[in-house]
Order: C-alpha cells, then structure tokens, then sequence
C-alpha cells in the first residue's frame, strides 16, 4: 500500500513538472556589455516590456564588461554556461567564431531587409561567407569635438571648425599661442582600443583604409598613405597634454570637459558625457567632421554593434527571431538608441526618418551633431572588414592594440613613421599567423 | 574521558561525526582531541582531506593543465588542441621580448628586494626606539600594505599626473624642474617608479617583521658593546645584524618571490608600458594569453619563469642550509 502510494506520488510530480514546463516561456539568456547605469536600466527596460508582450518568450538580460568579455565568453560557452545570444562587434565575432558556436542568421536578416533598408556600413562587416552572423543594431563613429568658448576666446570663428589636416594644425597653433589654453588638442596615446581607434580614423580620411590585400592573409599596413597618416598622429600628439602617451578614453574627455583643452576625435557619447559633467552650457559643444587632408575623403571608424546568436535550439532561435524583430521596430529602437542620445546611431533608414528618433531632448538640441555622426557613418569603415573575405584571426589584431602599439614606437620610442609602420605590419603578420 | 574512534565503514565521514558525537560530551579537552588524532594516522590524514582536495582542486590542477596546454597548440579557449611538443617553448625562446622580459625581471626582482630589505630595516631601527607617539606610527606605518592595490593605483596615478597631479606641481614649484615629469608613461621614468611604488607598499609589511625580530636582541649585548666603546654603526654590524640576519633571509626569500609574481600593481599603473618598459614575466605570460590570445605560449612561459624561479629558490635554500651547517 506504502510503495503504490509513493509511486502514485511519484507519477503526479512528474505530470505536474511536464505540464507547467509545457507552458514555461521559452527562455533566452542575454549578454550586453553596455555597462554604464543607465544602459543597463534601459536594456532592462525594453526585455522586460518585450516579456510582458511575449507571454511565450522570456528575455534574461545579464551585463558584462568589455574589458573581461575575450576571456569570460569562450570560458563560459565551452562549460555550457554561455548566453543564447549576445551583443557583439565585428572582431569579437571573428573570435567567438572560432568556437563555432555562432549561428547563421541569414534568414532573419532576410526578413529584416524586407521590412527594413539597412545601412551597408552597419551590415557589411557581418557578411561573409555568403552568411550573415548578427543582427545590426547601432553604429558609432568618430567626430571633432570642439569648445566654442575656447575658439572664441582664442579669437577663432566657433561656427568654421577645422576642415582639413593642415587647418587643423594651424588652428593648433593659434590656440597654443593665444595662451587660452596650454594645450590645444585632447589626442589619447596608450596601447588601448582608443589610440587604435583614432589612428585608424585618420587613416581612413587618407585613404589608408585597408589593412589587408585582396588576399585577407597578405597584410597591406606598411604603405606611404599609413605613413602619412601616423606622421600626422605624431604631429597632433605634439599639441597634446603631457602624459598623453598613457591616455585612453577618460582623460581626453575630461581635459575636454574642464576646459584644459579645445579639441578631441572621439564619439558621440560626449553629448550626455557633457550634460552630466561639463559646467558649460551644451551649445558650447561644437561639433564637426573629422579634418581631412588635402587629397583624403571623409570618413571615420565605424562599427556597428550587433546581436549574435548562439543557441541552437529552435524553439530558442524562433524566439530570438521574434525578439530582433520587435527590437527593430522604430518606436522601440529609438528607445534603445536613447539610452545615450548622439552616441548610438541608427542602423536602418525607418529609425534615422522615424519621429521617435529625434524626439529625445538631447537629440533635439544638438540635431547638427547627430547628423555630422550619420552623415559620416555612411562613409565609415573598420580595420581588418573592409574587403568581401576576412581573415579569420583578424581579432588578434585589435586585442593586441597593433595600431596604437606602433603609434607608441613613435610617440614614446622617437622611431620615424616609416619605421614604425614596417614594425607595425611585421607584427600583424605575426598577430595572424 | 578517552575518545574510540572505530575502524571500518565509510571512513570519509568519520571526522565529521567523531566530531559531532564527541565536542558537546561534558569534560572533553582539546589535548585528548589532538592526541587521538595523532594516534591515528587514518584519522588524520582524513581530517586533512579536504584542504588537499582543495589544493590539488584550484592549485595541482591548473598547473597539471598548464604542463598539458603548453604541448599543445590551444589558441582559443575551447578550440580542440593538438600535440605539438616542444614547438610553443622553441617558439617563446625565440621571442626577443620574452627575454627583454626576462631581463627586465631580473632588474624589477634585484631592485625590490634590495630596496625593500634595506628600507624595512631602517624603518624598523626608527620604529624601535623611544619617543612620543611611538604606538601611532607603529600601527599607521602598515597602512600601504593594507590598502587595496586598486586604490593605490588609483591614488599614485592621479598623483604622479604630468597635468594635474600634485608630484610634478610640487616639483616645478619648487623650482627643481621647469618640465612636468612623464612618471609613468616616459620609458625613462616608469620602470623606477613602478617599483619605488612596489617597495612603499611592501617596506612597512617587512618591517614589521624585522620589528619583531629586533625587539628580541638581548638589551645587555648592546650595553656591553657599548661600553666596551663600540659606535652605533658598529653595534649595528656587529650586534644588530647578525641577530636579525635569520629572520632578513627569510625576508628576502619571500621579497623575492612576491616580487617576481607582482601583477596587479604593474598592471594597474602601466599595464606594462609605455611600449613594453614595464613588462615583466607575469605581465608578458597575462598579454600573451589575453591580449594575444596564444594559451600554449603563454603556458610554455609560465612553466619557464616556474623553473627558473624553482630554480633560485634551491639555489638560496641550499646556500643557507650550507651557512647553517658550517655554523654548527
């Protein structure tokens, strides 16, 4: 009589289990590694509405850091503890990759494309061996950030920013000896993503974009338009704050924002980085294309982030489907462009024409700026994803630092940019060996 | 009362329930513990299992793992390896910056435990002697060593700024420089700083020690030294030093290793730059193995700097063991 009554017990669990798992929402685990508080509340924001109207779907958002994310990812995945899908960009994906574990998502795209017109600049570095790999869902890229204050008081007009190289130094110039401030430009110089970043902007507006042939295992780095451009660099680096050489992200920023210097390249998330911090009011904010030079082309570092997806169950990849397709909506994309209005750019042409996209405050007062950063996302590229193959380890190059690694054989060692530029090259060979 | 433990059955439990049947009994004292215990060796070795297994969990399997890796060829975590040999420590022998890392070890190691050695020692004369106040030093003099390295970093770096920090304002304030120095991103200035740095936040943990060592120096030898006409340097070489001298071999032992081993403040304040000034081994295996994304190589070099450093262990052991049996 005991045992029937344990297994009847036991049979009623097992009913119980399978029906309220019959009826369990799928659930999708989310990596990001947008960090910053507000980031964070606002992706946590759109999951949780994105659940509330997907009874069937459930999105668990978990923040990562981008500093750990190359060690935690591949560990995490290998021990079956990874995410069923992820934030991503360009190189990370290469290198995630190699585990194989990314899942095509061709058709999603596909769909996509129907309903929306996708920039190429944001899609073109997920295209490659006739598969798409991720879901664009914002670009970011490189503009001259200036002080209206300071070139006033320099006696320089504040609505003619520099347009070209050599304005840019002559402004430099002008700057440094009106004693307004001792140093007129902001240019970071430590084996970090940022000194890659600006380096490679500048190579991109003289037309040293590419830093691989044709053939994605021959490496093109070491010619004269590099060249130029590094000598550049170091000629803008001359205008900068001691110390540059050990500067990343922060420290041009806050030279920017406490008035210490005039001028820095960097991305739009100076917008809300000047509300929160800047005692300036934000039309002080000047904002202008990247400086080309005489024979260049306008341009800038770009990448788009995007959504990888990892799983392979389908149950999983149907919702995720389901998920993107939501997201991509232009109310609710604009939303999540918001979360650091001017910084996140759209990546369809419905969210850049939508009303919601520039009905954000923020947006509102510096239109000009937002539209300077698209318009020169139409002509951004990004090292290592600028011809139709790519080399797989291409990953390699940008967790090394290789472009601001050479920019420090210049700035610290005293090597000429030729010189620089051939060690430079010698050590991507290497990189992707 | 005289505790049984019984032979047989699933002994992995035994210490846990000896333990439990026998601590709350009236009238038990700890000695009757240990003398069970070490009465039974079974019973011992069963009591420290579970800190072997906790050694041999996180310590003997990542080195076993290491030894694995670096004869194969893992790039990427996760991706299956093969058997390669030999290939990945060929491979790192034949890098110039792992020995520019190498030598830059040696000169990192011998500049923090001299350093450090002869600056817990004079902080230790200092904090010996009889003055007012004498408690408080004694307890704040620890405070480099207790602060986290992160603050410290933190703290140095905005200190030692070339643009705001408040070195360089003092500096040309005072007339003895007219440029800001470019403390830690010169390639002059920050392997020397990076290690001035290193010794002030271990110097006072050593010092400490060498305290303790020197308040047992008998008093009546110094009295004795003293008048027999000795100086004060003289009682220090003849008196002082060959007390301590046990306990500063120690010290420079441990200097030696920790300093070798130092990752997080080097990391932190220069993150082995500017170019690779301040790279040592542990920051070249670190970059190897996350920055350049090649495991085995980086497991080949940590197996290296684990023999060479084995290797100055023995070597210092066997010379002191030496000195220790011609004293005899």
């Amino acid at each position: 009589m005991k045992t029937k009554a344990v297994l009847l017990g036991a049979l009623l669990g097992f009913f119980l289990m399978t029906v309220v798992s019959y009826g369990a929402p799928v659930k999708l685990v989310f990596w990001h590694m947008e960090a910053r508080p507000h980031r964070v509340e606002r992706i946590k924001e759109l999951c949780e509405e994105f659940n509330k109207t997907h009874p069937d779907i459930e999105i668990v958002p978990q923040v990562q850091s981008w500093g750990e994310i190359y060690q935690l990812a591949p560990a995490a995945i290998q021990a079956g503890r990874g995410p069923d899908f992820m934030l991503t960009i360009p190189d990370f994906l290469m290198f995630i990759k190699a585990l194989k574990v990314v899942q095509p998502i061709s058709d999603i795209m596909t769909e996509l494309q129907e309903k929306y017109t996708f920039f190429d600049s944001a899609v073109e570095s997920y295209h490659f061996d006739n598969e798409y790999w991720a879901v664009p869902i914002y670009g970011m890229d490189f503009v001259l950030w200036y002080r209206k204050d300071i070139f006033k008081e320099a006696g320089l007009d504040p609505n003619r920013p520099p347009r070209t190289w050599n304005e840019l130094l002559e402004y430099c110039e002008k700057i440094k000896n009106s004693g307004v401030v001792k140093y007129p430009i902001a240019v970071p110089g430590a084996i970090h993503m940022a000194t890659d970043q600006l380096i490679y902007t500048l190579m991109v507006v003289n037309k040293a974009e590419h830093i691989f042939g044709e053939d994605p295992g021959k490496v093109t780095f070491n010619n004269p338009r590099t060249v130029e451009a590094y000598a550049f660099y170091k000629k803008i680096f001359d205008y900068s704050p001691p110390g540059s050489a050990s500067w990343a992200w922060d420290q041009p920023r806050t030279a920017l924002f406490t008035g210490q210097v005039a001028m820095v390249m960097e991305k739009g998330h100076y917008i809300k980085g000047w509300i929160d911090s800047a005692n300036v009011p934000l039309n002080e904010l000047g904002c202008a294309p990247i400086p080309v030079p005489e024979d260049g082309q306008p341009g800038s570092i770009y990448y788009s982030n995007a959504l990888m997806l990892l799983t392979s169950d389908p149950d999983k990849q149907a919702a995720f489907k389901e998920f993107v397709e939501w997201l991509h909506q232009p109310e609710v994309m604009s939303r999540l462009l918001h979360m650091d209005p001017g910084f996140f750019l759209p990546v369809t042409r419905e969210v850049l024409y939508s009303d919601a996209f520039w009905s954000d405050p923020v947006i509102k007062e510096k239109v000009p700026a937002v539209l300077i950063e698209i318009e020169t996302a139409k002509s951004g590229k990004l090292f290592g994803f600028t011809r139709s193959t790519v080399n797989p380890n291409v990953g390699a190059i940008s967790a090394e630092n290789i472009l601001a690694w050479t920019a420090q054989l210049i700035t610290v060692k005293g090597l000429s940019p030729e010189e620089a530029t051939k060690l430079g090259a010698e050590k991507m060979e290497e990189a992707i060996r | 009362m005289r505790v049984e433990v019984p032979y047989g059955g699933p002994r992995l439990f035994l210490p846990i329930i000896w333990l439990i049947l026998t601590f709350p009994r009236k009238g038990i004292r700890v000695k009757q513990v240990f003398s069970s215990i070490s009465r039974d060796p079974i019973l011992g070795l069963l009591l420290v299992l579970p800190l072997l297994l906790w050694v041999a969990a996180t310590l003997l399997y990542p080195a076993a793992n290491a030894v694995y890796i670096s004869f194969s060829n893992v790039r990427y975590v996760g991706v299956p390896a093969e058997f390669v040999g030999f290939s990945n420590f060929e491979r790192v022998f034949s890098e110039r910056e792992f020995w520019n890392s190498v030598i830059r070890t040696v000169i990192w190691v011998v500049l923090n435990v001299v350093l450090q050695l002869v600056g817990s020692v004079g902080v230790a004369l200092v904090l010996n002697q009889e003055y007012k106040g004498k408690e408080f030093v004694r307890n704040w003099v620890i405070l480099p060593w207790v602060l986290p390295t992160i603050v410290l970093a933190i703290v140095w770096k905005w200190i030692l700024d070339p643009t705001h920090g408040v070195a360089n304002h003092l500096l040309m304030w005072l007339g003895i420089i007219e440029r800001p120095i470019e403390f830690l991103s010169s390639t002059t200035w920050a392997l020397p700083t990076v290690t001035l740095l290193n010794c002030w936040r271990w110097t006072p943990y050593f010092s400490i020690i060498v305290l303790a060592a020197l308040q047992t120096v008998p008093r009546e030898l110094h009295e004795a030294a003293a008048m027999d006409g000795a100086s004060i340097w003289k009682r220090f070489t003849r008196v002082t030093l060959p007390s301590i001298s046990p306990i500063l071999k120690v010290i420079a032992l441990n200097s030696f290793l920790w300093s070798a081993n130092i990752f997080d403040t080097i990391w932190l304040l220069t993150r082995g730059g500017p170019l690779s000034h301040t790279t040592t081994l542990p920051i070249y295996i670190y970059s190897k193995a996350f920055r350049s994304f090649r495991f085995s190589e980086a497991a080949a070099a940590s197996i290296l700097m684990f023999l060479g450093l084995l290797f100055f262990v023995i070597l210092y052991l066997g010379t002191l063991l030496k000195e220790e049996g011609a004293g005899r």
